[in-house]
């Protein structure tokens, strides 16, 4: 898209805004099943953040409103938080905080933040996303963090590859997978600390890092400040924050965060039916492909013969987006839309779309994305009871008056 | 004399720093009353950082406690549920049965090992679903 295009879909979209918008005497439809309007949702400030919509405090949950994801990169301080265990790390001193790689390992290495800043430094834009995004919208209704579309967010993320770490450390030729740990600790004895694990080949993967900078400053403390593990692709479970300890094991690893909590129906979109719960499941993996409206999202005024902006983001696992479409009536039919940078395979790609209402009535708008490994969004919900992978074409009902 | 003072020189350059502080504001504020309207701008991008700069950090959370409505069991519910985690998790929750609460203190018992005896499963259960059941009274 270039220059003059972008500023015609602005200005479209600004018209949009300045007649729909100011309709009188005539009251919107409902929106999609499911959707709540942010503003129905209570804002809260926590430190180094704006308002995010508030689930949680201890510990902390909060959604990023989907009006940041109208830039491809998420503003760090608007940057989605979750935490599991209410025992968050509050501070940090750097001058005695080590990140440990210990294990099967043959030099077991205690690294500064300043030892860590002086490796080769890998760069790469990746969307965190957590296994739980768009819980809310599970039909029935499934318990678990409420979020919306906003448990996500993309970021440029910087740091040293944990193949790197490894290789420094020695790791064992019989060593299987590695756990990882942060700082985080369980409120009771009796619960279970927050530890994930990666196989071998995923551990040493080059895509798979140890970062201490995101968009190019320090993490903010609620998304792991000093250091995280960036597993691109993967839901954010893995991402773990404010790591600190990392363990090869030669045996797969059986913590309860692994073999209990975050598993889903062993099938591609994690199925299961409410009443005949799946006998077979595995810990949640890569994303499914997914798009979404962001502005507007829910529900939008709009005047007949005027056109209106449509803009949203899509992403997948990695392969990237091949195409965005759009359709009036229920998947009969798709209209192109046109894609924003790309910023890599892992990477937020937004999309934008103007459509002109013809006749004064509501009209149901899906949003599908393809990825360019051939996967597409599927048009049926897909269901399981931990409210996980949330994947079907999102909705966007169009209110067009004359 | 009085005349005279109030247009020194000095005066007028405080005058104009007045109005223009005002209209400053006034320039603020609009921005601020447009956003809040329109919900149109995004934020401004981080503020720049030295990324070579090491700090460490230390900061206090905010804490919240919701206000739950009164029935039997409410202080049961309260004394325990909070002791791992905040009840604003619970009003989080979509509204769901006894049976699906019942559901979901056994799991803080029974896999996070949470000080609840077996007597306050049923009264925290049968709290939840009157106040945020099918037919809730929590609003959230």
């Amino acid at each position: 898209m270039n220059r003059k295009e972008f500023l015609a879909l602005t200005a479209g979209a600004l018209a949009a805004l300045g007649t729909g918008a100011c309709e009188r005497g005539d009251s919107l439809p409902p929106p999609p099943p499911g959707y709540l309007p942010p503003e129905q949702l209570p804002l809260a400030r926590f430190p180094q953040k704006v308002p995010l919509l508030y689930h949680n405090d201890r510990a902390p949950l909060l959604e990023t409103p989907l009006q940041y994801f109208q830039t491809d990169l998420t503003p760090n301080e608007a940057f989605f938080v979750r935490w599991h265990l209410a025992g968050i790390p509050t501070q940090v001193d750097l001058a005695s905080w080590r990140l440990q790689i210990r294990g099967r390992v043959a030099r077991p290495l205690q690294l500064s933040l300043e030892d860590l800043r002086a490796m080769p430094a890998t760069t790469l834009v990746a969307v965190n996303q957590c296994s739980g995004n768009a819980r809310r919208f599970f039909q029935p209704r499934v318990p678990g963090g409420q979020w919306g579309n906003g448990a996500m967010g993309n970021a440029r993320w910087t740091g040293v590859r944990l193949a790197e770490l490894l290789q420094r450390a020695g790791l064992a030729a019989d060593a299987v997978e590695v756990t990882c740990r942060g700082l985080d600790e369980p409120p009771l004895p009796t619960v279970p600390p927050f530890v994930k694990s990666l196989s071998r080949a995923h551990a040493l993967h080059p895509d798979t890092l140890v970062a201490y900078a995101m968009n190019d400053g320090p993490l903010p403390f609620l998304n792991g400040f000093p250091v995280r593990l960036v597993v691109p692709g993967w839901y954010a479970t893995y991402w773990v924050k404010s790591l600190t300890y990392i363990d090869a094991l030669t045996q797969p690893f059986q913590g309860f965060w692994m073999t209990k909590a975050y598993r889903v129906p062993d099938n591609p979109f994690g199925n299961e039916r409410p009443d005949q719960p799946a006998t077979q499941t595995v810990p949640i993996g890569q994303f499914v492909v997914r798009s979404i409206f962001v502005a507007p999202a829910g529900v939008a005024p709009a005047r007949v013969g005027r056109p209106l902006a449509l803009e949203g983001v899509a992403f997948d696992r990695g392969s990237g987006i091949a195409r965005v479409e759009i359709s009036p009536d229920e998947g009969r039919s798709w209209q192109a839309t046109a894609l924003g940078p790309d910023l890599g395979g892992y990477s937020f790609r937004r999309w934008r779309a103007i459509i002109v209402p013809t006749r004064p009535e509501n009209v149901t708008w899906w949003v599908r994305a393809t990825s360019r490994a051939g996967e597409v969004q599927p048009l049926q919900p897909n269901w399981n009871g931990g409210g996980f992978m949330y994947a079907v074409a999102d909705r966007l009902v169009v209110a067009a008056r004359s | 004399m009085d005349a005279y003072r109030s247009h020194s020189p000095r005066d007028q350059r405080r005058q104009v720093l007045v109005v223009g502080a005002l209209l400053l504001l006034g320039l603020v504020a609009a921005v601020f009353i447009v956003q809040a309207r329109f919900n149109l701008f995004i934020a401004a991008p981080p503020p720049p950082t030295n990324s070579s700069s090491l700090r460490s950090y230390a900061a206090a959370q905010p804490q919240d406690a919701p206000i739950f409505p009164a029935g039997n069991g409410r202080e049961v519910f309260l004394t325990r549920c909070s002791i791992c985690h905040s009840t604003a998790l619970v009003a989080d929750q979509p509204p769901l049965t006894a049976v699906v609460w019942t559901k979901e203190v056994n799991k803080m018992r029974t896999v996070y090992g949470a000080p609840v005896p077996e007597t306050d499963i049923a009264v925290i259960a049968q709290y939840l679903a009157a106040v945020h059941g099918p037919s809730p009274t929590l609003g959230r």
